[in-house]
């Protein structure tokens, strides 16, 4: 087959992959893909590409681009004002753009921070210590081998009352996968209290009542106006979660200090079960 | 953590490949991954090979242009990559994907033939995603809104013959794209 025959085929791959040729247009196509090894080999190329181009371009519907976003999250300074307010807008009816850009700004902290912010989760500040340097390693093995010369002494000699015991329980709620990972933890009959951990795509301004019910309803704890917090950390007394199933409403407060909120108030919901440990 | 050593230090010994200048950015690319983490699962190793690569593109190519920090720069390249990732996971993983997973070819090339089809599926879109701008503004052209080389030379005004060379060059730089994807992990 010459050139120009191949390069009449190749401008035919695309309308031959959407199904768009007419009946007689494709008998001739698939003779020539039979014929030409190189016009086959490029309509397997054009197909792959195609899939990857729907899926990259099927991303974004509905959500700004993912650049822009990240970019008004950590450089807010070089987006126009046209752009800012339509992600701004986009962010009011979108809890999903408002954890990553909640993320992206976790994301510039741990860049900018040489320590870890406090609100950071054990996991993570763990990560950072890998990465500092060797004197801090060697202060974390020298503060480790004095906790465990410690406690070990005082464990053996003091009978008296110690802290409480604290677990902390990281939950899945508005994650990529909420509601179809079942979220819960065995009880522990040695601890005295649990920290529930909790990723949920608050406002960074907004205010929030947070109420603990068991199965039945009753509200068993209720924080009242807890400030946005990325993850939410609520503690709760281990004699109140015995093995059960158990519901936190988180409530946005419409109107705080004063202020209304633009957007109707967010409510959400984190269900978790505790089990009954192994016997 | 910013220490002594300025943005354009970094860039420039990331270039020469000076060992100091990589360790630091992929220390930045670490802790800028830290708290997608756990959002992402396994998939954090590909959002880190995938930042790594457009850092790496856009530090050799000069995009970075110093009118914001490199960590900045850096926490953005990240960012975007797991925001990319995880609205990838609601849309084909954990939402209705078999209806496009349809869409696939039945046959392939080896060594894609051996891949599941939702593997398959997250390969071609990394592909995608590691392709250089103006490759897929002209592979959209080509086999998405259906313009033959000719009708793409109007819109982008070069010839005909330049167009066609420039799409074999990107479906080309796909290949090979693919192909180094395909050898580290087939954990896709």
């Amino acid at each position: 087959m010459d050139e120009q025959h191949l390069n009449r085929f190749r401008d035919q791959i695309p309308a031959y992959l959407a199904g768009s040729l007419s009946a007689k247009e494709r008998e001739m196509f698939e003779r020539a893909v039979q014929e030409s090894e190189t016009i086959r080999s490029e309509v397997d190329e054009g197909r792959m590409l195609s899939v990857g181009l729907a899926a990259a371009e099927g991303l974004a519907i509905g959500h700004p681009d993912s650049d822009l976003l990240a970019t008004y999250a950590v450089d807010i300074k070089t987006l126009d004002s046209n752009e800012r307010d339509k992600i701004e807008r986009h962010l009011t009816d979108c809890p999903e753009c408002r954890i990553e850009v909640q993320t992206s700004r976790e994301s510039m902290r741990f860049l900018e921070e040489p320590a870890v912010a406090g609100r950071a989760t054990l996991l993570q500040s763990a990560r950072e210590w890998m990465f500092g340097s060797t004197v801090r390693w060697a202060a974390a093995a020298a503060g480790l081998v004095l906790v465990l010369a410690a406690s070990a002494y005082w464990g053996s000699k003091l009978s008296g009352p110690s802290a409480p015991s604290v677990a902390r329980v990281a939950l899945s709620a508005a994650s990529e996968r909420a509601g179809r990972q079942s979220t819960s933890f065995v009880v522990d009959p040695d601890l005295d209290a649990y920290e529930l951990e909790f990723l949920l795509p608050t406002r960074e301004s907004g205010h929030y009542d947070l109420i603990l019910q068991d199965a039945a309803g009753n509200r068993l704890q209720v924080s009242k106006d807890q400030p946005h917090q990325l993850p939410f950390l609520v503690t709760v007394s281990a004699e109140l979660l015995k093995p059960g199933h158990y519901r936190l409403t988180v409530a946005e407060i419409a109107d705080t200090a004063g202020v209304s909120l633009q957007a109707p108030p967010d409510t959400f919901h984190v269900e978790f079960d505790v089990l009954p440990e192994y016997r | 953590m910013a220490g002594s050593y300025p943005d354009s230090g970094i860039v420039d010994g990331f270039i020469r490949g000076e060992p100091e200048a990589v360790r630091r950015t992929t220390i930045y690319i670490e802790r800028a991954l830290s708290p997608w983490r756990d959002r992402l699962g396994y998939q954090a190793d590909d959002v880190r090979s995938d930042a790594s690569e457009e850092l790496r593109v856009a530090l050799c190519r000069e995009q970075f242009r110093n009118d914001a920090s490199l960590r900045t720069y850096i926490a953005r390249i990240v960012s975007h990559t797991a925001i990319d990732y995880l609205r990838y996971n609601r849309r084909f993983v954990d939402g209705d994907g078999d209806a496009v997973f349809e869409l696939l070819p039945a046959k392939l090339p080896n060594p894609e033939q051996a891949l599941e089809r939702k593997q398959l599926h997250r390969l071609l879109w990394r592909v995608v995603r590691r392709l250089p701008a103006e490759c897929i503004k002209l592979l959209r052209m080509h086999y998405r809104d259906g313009l033959t080389c000719g009708e793409i030379g109007q819109v982008i005004q070069k010839k005909e013959d330049r167009v066609r060379r420039r799409l074999w060059e990107c479906r080309e730089e796909a290949k090979s794209i693919r192909e180094k994807l395909l050898i580290p992990d087939k954990r896709l």
